[in-house]
């Protein structure tokens, strides 16, 4: 063995899988900078609640899997940095970060990916109303905020977070006036079949559905919100049937929550130049790494859901192998040790993996909508671009989705394209039959997201700028 | 849980210290934080994880996220316009 390496490593990402991970390198004896935009950690799942959270949520697996995980890391020796977020990242790994004291930078070191992943979603007339909200945004004001998005919600899109979703609404007092799914409910009892292999998700499956039904809430599959539209008192929902369009639903509501599906967040991987692959069972990009989180550089490893969708179980597994990973890679342990350490939790990972990559086709089960976007439909909500503007443009020939961006506007706004990419690279495959990988992304680019001027320039009086003195005329 | 007032344009909000002030807003039946530079139409918090940037406003005449920023006592709370 040659001599370990005990340099530091920076985890990018205090969820299950980055916490988890902090926490196994630091009893391997390495220096752990974790950093992470909550001022707590958990990441979305784990969240920790809001003081008015604690009083008004039942509690539940995610409190207090949550505040175990946080209790674990407080006793650990990692260097912890919350209330921070890495907006930029060099060829060498330096990161550039934002936090409450302002503008740093941390010296390259290993870099441990762990930021999870961003919701996928797909527009319909309407849509921008501040009514509306993304699915998991829904989830996060409800858990993590207490408070319901209206007293009667839709609930749509695709993917098992629709359930969730709508079990908090009854959870917290209130109504669910329809669940919209996307997907084929006959994947959803195919599901449910290997479920036996997760007992967990079994059990907490069974007990939303059982609720759910109790409540005679109307389940639509293979459906979606077409059209929007606000009233004095909330919304009317247009629900139509993917494969009966003539059959048509309409839901009063006073909110309604959407989205479709998981999607690993790419934009860091990408920068550090890591190979990607187009997965095409996800509907998405996620990078290439081995089971233990490896990439293409020896100084950059991927953990959790940023390696590819597959749930919170999954992800704490991927964290702990990824950490015993790094730790043989320096050195620090031996290959015998590696193999002891990883034995259980690889046969885990298995096991799981299967049921995970099983919920795949529902998250993506929206992936025909945005071919049917009508013209007037608002596909990049920051610059209000409307599908009938893409669609001239691709059939003008703008061939990809960068091309896209520069002749449309498209993805150019604060939200640097996240909320409309999907949409944006569907139209694009659906008009002139491109493949995902030729339709392509838009280009990563730093900022990570947008940045006050202020915190770049800190506070100065305009009287300390030195000014050279003028040239003579 | 420490009840609490602060302001969003004229009207006095009831908050908990240290939530979200996009939930003590929600809960206030305030959706609408701002406008579209671009449209004009209403925008509100949308992602709650701070992708969107739609829920941005001016606390005490810093940008913040109102999915994120803590509700404290006596803040001021104000639409973030977007130029």
């Amino acid at each position: 063995m040659s001599n370990p390496d005990f340099s530091p490593v920076t985890v990018i990402g205090g969820g299950i899988a980055g916490t988890t991970s902090a926490i196994a390198l630091a009893r391997h004896g390495l220096p752990v900078t974790l950093i992470d935009e909550q001022p707590t950690a958990g990441g979305q799942i784990f969240r920790a609640p809001s003081p008015y959270a604690r009083q008004t949520v039942p509690p539940n697996h995610e409190f207090s899997g949550g505040d175990a995980l946080r209790h674990k890391l407080t006793a650990s020796s990692v260097d912890v940095r919350f209330s921070t977020r890495a907006w930029g990242l060099s060829p060498t790994l330096a990161l550039d970060l934002i936090g409450p004291d302002g503008i740093d930078q941390l010296p390259p070191s290993t870099v441990v990916v762990a930021n999870g992943a961003t919701e996928r979603f797909l527009p319909f007339q309407g849509w921008t109303t501040p009514r509306i909200t993304g699915l998991a945004g829904a989830s996060i004001l409800m858990r993590n905020g207490g408070t319901l998005p209206g007293q009667t919600v839709v609930v749509a899109g695709s993917g098992p977070l629709l359930f969730s979703v709508a079990h908090q609404v009854l959870e917290l007092g209130g109504k669910v006036a329809a669940i919209v799914d996307a997907g084929h409910r006959s994947d959803w009892l195919r599901l449910g079949a290997m479920l036996s292999l997760d007992p967990a998700r079994l059990t907490q499956a069974t007990s939303w559905m059982l609720r759910l039904r109790k409540a005679g809430i109307p389940i639509h599959h293979r459906a979606h919100i077409s059209a929007v539209q606000e009233t004095e008192t909330g919304l009317l929902l247009n629900v139509s049937e993917m494969d009966h369009p003539e059959r048509r639903h309409v839901y009063a509501s006073e909110a309604a929550a959407c989205g479709y599906g998981l999607k690993p967040s790419t934009l860091i991987t990408r920068t550090a130049g890591v190979q990607h692959r187009h997965d095409p069972v996800g509907g998405y990009l996620e990078p290439v790494t081995d089971l233990a989180g490896r990439t293409c550089r020896p100084d950059l490893y991927v953990t959790g859901d940023a390696a590819g969708i597959r749930g919170m179980a999954v992800a704490r597994l991927r964290g702990l192998i990824t950490a015993h990973a790094i730790a043989q890679d320096r050195s620090v342990i031996s290959g015998e040790t590696y193999e002891t350490l990883t034995r259980a939790p690889l046969r885990q990972l298995r096991r799981l993996e299967a049921v995970s990559r099983r919920m795949l086709p529902l998250m993506n089960a929206g992936s025909a909508i945005p071919a049917h976007l009508q013209d007037e439909t608002i596909v990049c909500r920051c610059e209000r671009v409307k599908a009938a503007t893409l669609r001239s443009a691709i059939k003008a020939g703008a061939e990809d989705l960068n091309q896209l961006k520069a002749w449309t506007r498209c993805g150019m706004g604060p939200c640097q394209g996240r909320m409309c990419e999907d949409s944006a690279r569907g139209l694009l495959m659906a008009v002139c039959g491109k493949t995902s990988e030729d339709a392509g992304s838009f280009t990563a680019r730093m900022p990570f997201f947008p940045l006050p001027l202020t915190a770049v320039t800190g506070t100065f009086a305009y009287s300390d700028i030195p000014l050279p003195k003028a040239a003579p005329l | 849980m420490q009840s609490v007032t602060f302001t969003f344009l004229s009207h006095a909000i009831e908050g908990i210290e240290g939530e979200p002030v996009a939930a003590a807003l929600r809960r206030a039946g305030i959706t609408e934080l701002g406008q579209s530079g671009v449209d004009d139409t209403p925008r509100g918090a949308f992602c709650f994880m701070g992708i969107c940037q739609e829920c941005r406003v001016r606390i005490d005449g810093a940008v913040a996220y109102a999915c994120k920023a803590p509700v404290l006592p006596n803040m001021t709370v104000t639409p973030y316009v977007q130029s």
